[in-house]
């Protein structure tokens, strides 16, 4: 079996306090191992996007840790996390949250941009990425251009292009249809197929389910249920 | 920093209307700090002209008790040396020599106070707009005397009229009297002239008060090129032997004063004006910032670090000012411009005891589309800051939650 990428030990997160405290995470300890294709499955509120935001250090634990590829990222600062996701985990989000200013070339290199990666080599990865994708010649388009499908496709893109250790998609069929999901969904399998790269999915999507290879349910802030298929 | 100088950019122009519209008010801030300070410039430019081109000339000297009770007896000291210096400095364009009493004026109807002039008429014509001021009758030489308008119609005469002039001898204290023709009839458009001031022959006027080859007044210019040093330094050579040269700043420190204070007023117009801007800046910065909360939310999550995202709204707010600036330095150059040319009517309008009579031009300087540009620029720079910390420091967890 690969390595453990990531791991959560008894992670807790609450909000509020008193009457209105609300345990969103409750004591979760989760291991991840390279090259997975898991999706997080639960109701709404039942604190999948919180499980997200905590294992991307987007958001903090109140208590517990966060360990990815051997690092704790929960007492990181906030310029260290910022580095540590610019070099280590991509996101794919629910809206496809392209930068709508910049160019789909522009969008797909900007990560690369942020670590200093050369002019030529980033043209060269945002060729052959939108290669994998499919959107070869749509280089110079903006995003309003193009249709939802294409648009995740560029998110994709731009998650995968710094082959990152992790790559984290909340509900990312959420806005597309099944036909675009499908397509969306068999084109990151794919690209796990193809570098190895670990997909953790928050999703509500039957279609994700089923081609998730582990199921991690959520219920009220507590792992419910972990199915390895 | 290309990059984010471009995106910048681009995030400018995604709501046009809202752009437009906030670059144009800061636009027309620009533009009225600009015509503001060139209008200051036209009317402190009209003041001086006016003054300099009145009775003051832009220098006088004196006997150092002279200005203070107008005593005939408090003559120019070794005039000869005075007038010789003048003539033979290279600084002074023109200069005129003038005696100058009390007296009474009285036609058959009417008498009054008045401060008689004696003047070199043709040396008083290159150096002050007396021929242009001239109403009724002529100056070519001064035979006769003349008076302003207000004058004329207080003592009912007209041109041709005989009016008598009546004085103390400087040496005797003795009354003297002069018979005149009323030759020409002036205009200053200010009261304390038009009423008070009546022109004579310098001769006869030093014949009648007894002091031949005598004068209590020398006004000059100086030539164009000289310096203010220059002419500082010229007139310290002047003085001495009870004499003092002054220039028309200490002669006249009502309008360096005004001067002074249009240079405070602009002051503050400026700062008032900038304010309104920095403000007009921060809530276009922030609509902007908070349409796009989650947007920075993504940003972040993709690891731009917080200074990164400052300095994309810094470049934001740049290249808003950049684009203010542009409309600004159009608009202040078309208005000024047509302002340059056609100037405004300020005829008759008085200001620190000067009444204009000339229209008011605007004043183009190359530090108005400096100076007040960079303000602007500088100004926005540091207020976005103010947002784009904010953006930089949010929670990026609530900003992810965050959307329109």
């Amino acid at each position: 079996m690969d390595e453990i990428i990531f791991e959560l030990e008894e992670v807790t997160k609450t909000y509020g306090e008193g009457e209105t405290l609300v345990h969103a995470l409750d004591h979760v300890s989760l291991q991840i191992r390279k090259g997975e294709f898991s999706a997080l499955v639960g109701p709404s509120g039942s604190g999948k996007s919180t499980l997200l935001n905590v294992m991307s250090g987007l958001d903090h634990p109140t208590s517990g840790g966060v360990f990815l590829a051997g690092r704790e990222i929960s007492h990181m600062s906030s310029n260290e996390l910022s580095d540590f996701r610019r070099d280590n985990i991509g996101f794919i989000f629910q809206a496809y949250n392209l930068i709508p200013v910049l160019t789909v070339e522009e969008n797909i290199e900007y990560v690369m941009l942020l670590q200093g990666v050369d002019k030529k080599i980033r043209r060269g990865r945002v060729k052959e990425i939108l290669e994998d994708v499919g959107l070869s010649g749509k280089e110079a388009s903006f995003p309003p251009q193009l249709s939802g499908g294409q648009q995740q496709r560029v998110a994709v893109a731009r998650a995968m292009v710094t082959k990152p250790k992790i790559i984290l998609a909340d509900e990312p069929t959420a806005n597309l249809d099944s036909h675009n999901g499908e397509a969306l969904v068999e084109l990151m399998e794919q690209m796990n197929a193809k570098y190895n790269v670990t997909f953790i999915f928050s999703t509500h999507d039957s279609m994700i389910m089923d081609h998730a290879k582990r199921l991690i349910t959520i219920k009220d802030g507590k792992i419910f249920n972990d199915e390895i298929r | 920093m290309v990059f984010f100088l471009k995106i910048g950019f681009r995030n400018l122009w995604r709501n046009k209307r809202r752009t437009i519209l906030a670059s144009l008010a800061m636009g027309v801030g620009l533009a009225a700090l600009i015509l503001a300070d060139g209008f200051w410039q036209g009317m402190i430019n009209n003041m001086v002209e006016t003054l300099t081109e009145g009775m003051l000339g832009q220098a006088q000297v004196h006997n150092e008790h002279f200005l203070k009770s107008l005593e005939i007896e408090n003559v120019i000291k070794n005039k000869a040396v005075v007038l010789q210096k003048i003539e033979n400095s290279h600084k002074t364009k023109v200069f005129t020599q003038r005696v100058i009493s009390m007296a009474m004026i009285s036609s058959a109807e009417e008498a009054s106070n008045v401060l008689l002039y004696g003047v070199d008429i043709e040396s008083e014509k290159a150096l002050t707009v007396i021929e242009k001021r001239i109403v009724e009758g002529q100056i070519n030489t001064l035979d006769g005397i003349a008076i302003g308008t207000k004058l004329k119609k207080r003592l009912g005469v007209q041109i041709g009229d005989r009016i008598v002039i009546t004085m103390a001898e400087k040496t005797t204290g003795e009354l003297a009297q002069g018979l005149f023709r009323l030759q020409a009839v002036f205009s200053y458009g200010s009261n304390e002239i038009d009423e008070g001031f009546v022109f004579v022959d310098r001769q006869k006027a030093a014949k009648l008060l007894k002091m031949p080859d005598e004068i209590h007044e020398i006004a000059l210019k100086f030539k164009d090129n000289i310096s203010e040093e220059e002419r500082s330094t010229f007139l310290s050579s002047l003085k001495g032997d009870e004499n003092i040269a002054e220039s028309w700043k200490e002669l006249a420190p009502g309008i360096s004063s005004a001067i002074r204070m249009s240079d405070i007023s602009t002051a503050i117009i400026s700062t008032i004006l900038i304010i309104l801007v920095s403000f007009g800046i921060v809530n276009t910065l922030f609509m902007s910032l908070y349409e796009r909360l989650f947007e920075f939310g993504v940003l972040r999550a993709l690891g731009t670090r917080g200074a990164d995202l400052l300095l994309q709204v810094v470049f934001e707010a740049g290249w808003l000012a950049f684009f203010s600036i542009l409309w600004g330095i159009i608009l202040a150059t078309i208005i000024g411009g047509i302002w340059a040319v056609y100037g405004l009517d300020y005829s008759g309008v008085e200001f620190a005891e000067i009444t204009f009579n000339k229209h008011i031009y605007f004043v183009f300087a190359l530090g108005q589309f400096i100076i007040y540009p960079s303000l602007i620029f500088l100004v926005t720079i540091i207020v976005s800051l103010y947002p784009g910390t904010h953006a930089a420091r949010m929670t990026l967890s609530e900003a992810m939650r965050r959307s329109l």
